[in-house]
């Protein structure tokens, strides 16, 4: 039986992020396959609570000399260099860990603590010791994410070097894994071009997707009534500017073609991003009363609130990788917005017969005034299928097959 | 047979002289009243629910009594203190008394803020008054009705698809809406105003009403089968809002100019009340001129003040009054102070008239020399067409729609050019001659309308389908 150890910079005992939901998929994916597997997050301080952390987890002090305050964007770059540079108690505390659990595999999700694994992987043939298989898993290019990401006036020197130690990082967990795995054909060929030597490991592609849900009617009601819902878009976002800057780039300049009735449901942390955004700032009063913020929700009503919208709203206009609020929005059956970036990772949109792609500002606005105007139309019969291949088991099948055959 | 309903809830909480928006509303209610058999008038409950009034009701409602709760106040240097004493409240009264005491007992610095909270009190506070004396009145004109039936509910209206909602007054003071809610249940067919957009436009003039401005005229656009446009003007300011904010579908919005206020040409010295002829006996010992318009920022006092500032140092005791007929707005905290501590001011060249009515607003008219109007921008210029009425040369700004309201007859100014108000005020001051063909030609051409001109116009506007 194979012994896996997932180096990660967040935990997964309580999946709420996009990041957390695929690696802790890719965790029950290796178990399913009956393999042991052990996760090693490094946590920056208190970025998460003590009741979300696992055994193994090592949390390292937010107050570290090695933590700049200035490149607050590069935690995760951070954390992995703080380990392999450290002589004392963190670095004793990852290798002990590592040294327990003997693993066959060591599974990189992304490619912060490749620094780390490569100071242990380094002793270990220094004593002669079995070297484990190195699987490098990626939901993003993070170099070109890190560089697309960098903040209008922060192109300084130290921006820059940051930027440049992650595109080097990148490349060296790349170009020593055993197995490359990315979420998109188009950050897979990324990937690959960084490679000087392809040909020597193995490269597939395992998209974002979902665990199956279903939503209870009952539930579907309820959560309308609790937020006087009648006719209403949902938009889920996490706590991540460029979230806000889709949705207002898709929408603005306001939602006066909003009925007074109708609403847009925004569930996550990106709200408070969208209340700060320039183009909410300009209408308030016109925006305000069209959009309905519970916050954060526990599954149960997010798929309930899934359930019962008239649209889908997938305005997303950056970052990498394919994204999971999409796998989400298919899943549920409901009538999709999405734009031609959201639909990365899942190919031609002519395939997903609820999706409706906008790419452009207006079309998306018009496409949402038309689709809250309509009722919603009927699933094909063969939905039940279709949407099957948004799961996990799905895209994660060629990932199974892969580690499985990755030599002991 | 299509119904007209009138939604009076405006002019049943408005107990002061009518301002232009409550005007409109009462003078299309009256000729509806008149001339429009079956009308229904009604008001917003507490809970948005449009109830019945019955005709009494609304003919008590749109009489001129209803509009004159108090008795004129003149504030100026002599004027106030000389002839008048006008009634003041309890809490202007504590106000007043803390004003008077202010610097004694707080810090210097703080007398601004606490004379600013004094009259948000009493603003308040007068709301309150006159909201109760409302509901006093409304209760007593139903009482004859309803001594022999039970006290019942008003009923709620239930107008068909066919009918016409008229919701033209200050909407966006009792939710605009409840119009809309209304015709999601009835689908009757929705006339809603548009006075102006300034509070979007020109939110420095407004105070914080910019945000609830753009809800509201975003509602109506949902809402509404006709906007009506008091002018082009204020047509395109907002069809250009509404392309501002990216609405897709509109409704027409169509322009129906109002009408000239009414004239009160005969209007008898004697028949004044008390306080006004002691107003208007005030101002008889020099000329003067006239600006009627609440004193607020976007109306442009300013400069007419640097104006009479330098009428008085250049002619002393030849200097004429300047006249300000209108509510105290928002804004003018700073030219108020400035104002006071003017020598103009001190010798009494300037007077502020608030609570005028008709009557002695027509005299004001008849015996000024000429009027102004240099608001920097407007909806229309209800005042500047009320002076052509009289046939009184209005000098204006240059504000779109003030060109359009004074039908090209007024000589025009950029609201800040000091000089040239100075030389035309001057000019029109000391050229009796120039005055009189001024005169002359507004009694040649100005075309005055009615507001039975309006009324009927706004019906057909409402009434013509696309």
């Amino acid at each position: 039986m194979k012994r896996i150890v997932q180096l990660t910079t967040y935990p997964l005992k309580s999946p709420r992020h996009g990041g957390q939901l695929r690696c802790a998929a890719i965790r029950a994916c290796y178990r399913e396959l009956g393999f042991e597997v052990a996760t090693i997050a490094a946590i920056h301080g208190t970025d998460y609570r003590p009741s979300d952390l696992e055994g193994d987890d090592l949390v390292l002090p937010a107050d570290h000399a090695a933590f700049d305050p200035r490149l607050a964007r590069f935690i995760d770059l951070q954390s992995g260099e703080l380990i392999a540079a450290d002589d004392g108690a963190t670095w004793r505390a990852f290798a002990r860990t590592l040294d327990r659990l003997a693993p066959d595999v060591i599974a990189l999700e992304q490619p912060w603590l490749y620094p780390a694994a490569r100071r242990w992987i380094d002793a270990r043939i220094a004593s002669g010791a079995a070297v484990p298989r190195l699987v490098y898993s990626s939901q993003n290019v993070e170099g070109k994410l890190k560089r697309d990401e960098r903040p209008e006036g922060a192109r300084d020197a130290l921006q820059d070097d940051a930027v440049a130690r992650v595109e080097r990082l990148e490349r060296e967990a790349v170009c020593h894994a055993d197995l490359v795995v990315a979420c998109t054909d188009e950050e897979l060929a990324e990937l690959r071009a960084m490679d000087d030597a392809p040909q020597s490991r193995a490269w597939i592609v395992a998209h974002n997707a979902i665990a199956p849900f279903e939503a209870d009617p009952q539930r579907v009601a309820d959560v309308r009534r609790r937020l006087g819902l009648d006719r209403y878009a949902l938009f889920v976002g996490s706590a991540h500017p460029p979230n806000a800057d889709g949705f207002w780039r898709m929408l603005a300049p306001s939602l006066a073609f909003l009925r007074p009735d109708e609403r847009i449901v925004v569930v996550g942390g990106v709200v408070n991003y969208l209340r700060q955004h320039r183009v909410y700032r300009a209408w308030p009063a016109i925006d305000e009363p069209r959009l309905v913020t519970p916050g954060e929700l526990d599954r149960d009503d997010l798929v309930a609130l899934l359930g019962g919208a008239h649209v889908v709203l997938l305005p997303i206009t950056t970052g990498g990788g394919s994204n999971l609020k999409t796998a989400e929005a298919i899943y549920s059956g409901r009538p999709v917005l999405a734009t031609p970036h959201a639909l990365r990772g899942y190919g031609d949109a002519a395939h997903w017969p609820t999706v409706t792609v906008a790419a452009s500002t207006d079309v998306y606005r018009r496409s949402l005034r038309a689709m809250l105007d309509r009722d919603t139309p009927p699933l094909p019969a063969d939905y039940a299928s279709i949407r099957e291949e948004v799961t996990w088991q799905r895209s994660l099948a060629p990932l199974a097959h892969a580690v499985s055959a990755l030599a002991p | 047979m299509a119904h007209i309903y009138i939604d009076l809830t405006t002019s049943i909480r408005w107990r002061r002289p009518p301002v232009g928006i409550v005007r409109v509303e009462r003078e299309f209610a009256l000729h509806c009243l008149r001339h429009e058999p079956g009308t229904v008038f009604c008001e917003i409950d507490a809970a948005g629910e449009y109830r019945a009034i019955e005709p009494a009701q609304a003919s008590l409602i749109l009489d001129d009594a209803w509009c004159r709760a108090e008795p004129v106040a003149a504030i100026g240097a002599h004027v106030a203190a000389a002839t008048l004493a006008p009634v003041r409240g309890r809490v202007q009264r504590l106000f007043d008394w803390l004003a008077a005491r202010g610097p004694k007992l707080v810090p210097t610095a703080a007398y601004p803020l606490l004379r600013d909270l004094g009259r948000v009190l009493v603003d308040h506070h007068a709301a309150f008054v006159r909201h109760r004396a409302a509901r006093k009145a409304l209760r007593e004109a139903a009482a004859p009705a309803t001594t022999s039936v039970p006290q019942a509910v008003a009923p709620r209206i239930e107008p068909t698809p066919q009918d016409l909602f008229f919701s033209i007054g200050l909407q966006w003071h009792h939710g605009a809406i409840h119009a809309w809610r209304l015709k999601q249940r009835t689908g009757m067919r929705v006339i809603e105003a548009c006075y102006d957009t300034i509070p979007i436009d020109y939110p420095e003039y407004a105070g914080s009403a910019k945000q609830p401005f753009s809800e509201h005229f975003t509602t109506i656009a949902h809402t509404a089968d006709v906007v009506f446009a008091i002018s082009d003007t204020s047509n395109a300011d907002l069809a250009a809002f509404y392309r501002r904010v990216g609405l897709f579908e509109v409704p027409p919005i169509r322009t129906v100019h109002l009408a000239t206020p009414e004239v009160h040409r005969d209007a008898d010295v004697d028949a004044l009340a008390e306080d006004e002829r002691a107003a208007l006996d005030a101002l008889a010992a020099r000329d003067y001129v006239l600006y009627v318009s609440t004193f607020e920022t976007r109306k442009n006092h300013r400069v007419l003040l640097q104006v009479w500032k330098e009428l008085y140092r250049r002619r002393g005791e030849a200097c004429p009054t300047l006249v300000v007929v209108g509510m105290f707005g928002w804004g003018v905290n700073d030219l108020w102070a400035e104002m006071q501590a003017s020598e103009v001011w001190e010798a009494g060249r300037i007077v502020l008239l608030h609570h005028v009515s008709d009557a002695l607003l027509a005299h004001l008219y008849r015996g000024c020399a000429f009027t102004v109007f240099p608001s920097i921008y407007e909806g229309w210029g209800l005042a500047a067409t009320e002076s052509l009425a009289y046939g009184k040369l209005a000098i204006v700004s240059d504000a779109p729609a003030l060109r359009e309201a004074t039908q090209g007859l007024c000589p025009t100014i950029h609201p800040f050019d000091f000089p040239r108000w100075h030389e035309a005020i001057a000019h029109y001051l000391d050229d009796a001659g120039a005055r009189a063909e001024a005169e002359a030609r507004i009694r040649a051409t100005y075309v005055p309308r009615h507001w039975s001109d309006f009324a009927v116009d706004l019906l057909a506007a409402a009434r013509t389908r696309p």
